[in-house]
């Protein structure tokens, strides 16, 4: 067993190594993210700023309106992109507006079908009239160029292998301009979307981030770039208590705060014993 | 031979130079400018992008066929097991995909019972090693570590409801170290890489980037 540097040294003892402090906070974390599961605490969740932007940005739309619900997670981050994806398409059902879904991984169109559609709260949607799913295409940028350019011509079927022809939504979008918002969700901050789209357009963008793209995101949304940023699971907690629905999102939060308490005081403890090992 | 060579030269480096710089040019123009015309090409162009896209990602199933399809064959030591389970898995979510997606009672337990929440627990694994991470790396041993140590701790605070809530002004100042300082900073490297990607641009118009090309040092 290998000592953890300056702990050994400090104390002459050998009980805290790596392994033993490893279970220690392994097993800290097992047990604070399995209580809130069998005792949720139900703690306050306060609405961030970016999240109230976000929707509010949503509210504004009228229904009918077209709009692009751009989501492109892989099954990984589903845990924790999934919920504010949840929570943002349901808002625009919500809404009322008109919605086209594309896929922007090859494992988005099947967390789609599986996973996002089922826990979607459709209302009286009609699939083809309502909202259509043009699914996965390669290509990364350039297939969102085609997208905002010439999305008749490019694009011939949808995620199930349909005519889009034979969806009538689909007559509605000619060019980008026929877009009156653009809701993602992907790790990234909708660059992609601001060149093709808003550049053409001006068509305003809200997105839904993980956390470590969160942070670069920010610049966009006081740029005025983004009209409305959602981080991570955090930022899908709040959305759901937004259009009070209450989801994975809000259940996970107490997990969340038990976890981070967990990891402050682990540094806590970790500067003490360095602390105490300098001092002797 | 002089003659070979010379064809060779061209074929590899002059004619895919040619077409880059070609489409480079192509895409800008028709980016920046309503030239008539322009846009229907450059849509051309767009299309192929989205058709090789689709081969690559058969030519990827391909790759991955021969290559652990290899060690199968050769019974690598501590590998050839791990080839056999990856094509069979490969091959039946390929197989029951085609036949009906989700529809399609086998890729739909599959999916839903293997593929996401074996993807999620690798990823969730993640929150294991940054907690020992925090434990052993969070030490304020310096200025700039100790001061790296204090706004990991502050975005903690800020992230966490039950921590937000309880500790109203360390909150604050987290918010404020994502408005101020980080968006700053954020402006600073996207800047920087966009300079940098303008400047690979001009290089490859100019023919001078020829790494995609597959040429190495003293190449030119």
């Amino acid at each position: 067993m290998v000592p953890v540097r300056g702990i050994a040294k400090m104390s002459n003892e050998t009980w805290f190594t790596n392994e033993r402090i490893r279970y220690i906070i392994n097993i800290g974390i097992f047990i604070l993210a399995i209580i809130p599961l069998v005792y949720p605490f139900n703690l306050p969740l306060k609405i961030g700023r970016t999240t109230e932007m976000y929707y509010n940005t949503v509210e504004d739309l009228n229904p009918d309106e077209l709009v692009i619900f751009y989501f492109a997670e892989g099954t990984a981050q589903w845990g924790e992109m999934g919920p504010p994806g949840i929570a943002q398409l349901q808002q625009l059902v919500n809404k009322g507006v008109n919605i086209i879904v594309v896929c922007g991984t090859v494992e988005s169109p099947g967390l789609f079908d599986a996973n996002l559609k089922p826990a979607i709260d459709w209302k009286d949607y009609v699939y083809g009239e309502d909202w259509l799913n043009i699914g996965y295409y390669p290509g990364g940028e350039s297939f969102i160029t085609s997208l905002a350019t010439e999305p008749q011509s490019a694009f011939v079927v949808d995620t199930d292998g349909t005519s889009l022809d034979s969806l009538t939504l689909w007559a509605d979008y000619q060019t980008g301009e026929d877009i009156v918002l653009i809701i993602g969700n992907e790790p990234s901050s909708g660059i992609t979307f601001m060149r093709q789209f808003q550049v053409k357009w001006n068509t305003p963008i809200v997105w839904a981030a993980p956390s470590a793209v969160y942070t670069s995101s920010l610049s966009y949304l006081e740029s005025d770039q983004l009209k409305g940023l959602l981080n991570s699971l955090r930022g899908g907690a709040e959305l759901e208590k937004l259009i009070n629905k209450p989801g994975r999102g809000l259940s996970a939060m107490d997990a969340l705060s038990a976890i981070h308490v967990w990891v402050i005081l682990l540094t806590i403890a970790g500067n003490i014993q360095y602390l105490r090992g300098r001092m002797k | 031979m002089g003659m070979v060579k010379m064809s060779g030269i061209f074929a590899k480096k002059i004619i895919p130079q040619i077409i880059m710089v070609t489409v480079c040019v192509l895409m800008l123009a028709e980016y920046f400018t309503s030239i008539p015309g322009l846009g229907t090409y450059a849509g051309i162009i767009r299309s192929f992008v989205i058709i090789i896209g689709s081969i690559a990602l058969g030519l990827g199933a391909i790759a991955a066929l021969t290559y652990h399809g290899g060690h199968i064959m050769r019974r690598t030591p501590g590998r050839w097991l791990y080839s056999l389970v990856l094509i069979l898995g490969m091959l039946t979510m390929s197989i029951t995909g085609f036949l009906g997606w989700m529809d399609q009672p086998i890729f739909a337990y599959l999916w839903n019972n293997v593929t996401v929440p074996a993807q999620q627990t690798v990823y969730s694994l993640l929150m294991f090693y940054i907690a020992f991470a925090a434990y052993r790396a969070l030490r304020a041993t310096n200025l700039e570590s100790t001061i790296f140590t204090i706004v990991a701790l502050t975005i903690m605070v800020t992230n966490a409801p039950l921590l937000e809530t309880l500790l109203p002004p360390v909150a604050e100042f987290g918010g404020w170290l994502f408005q101020t300082p980080n968006v700053g900073s954020a402006r600073a490297y996207t800047i920087a890489a966009t300079v940098g990607s303008i400047a690979i641009y001009v290089r490859t118009l100019l023919g001078r980037e020829l790494g995609m090309l597959g040429a190495g040092k003293g190449d030119s």
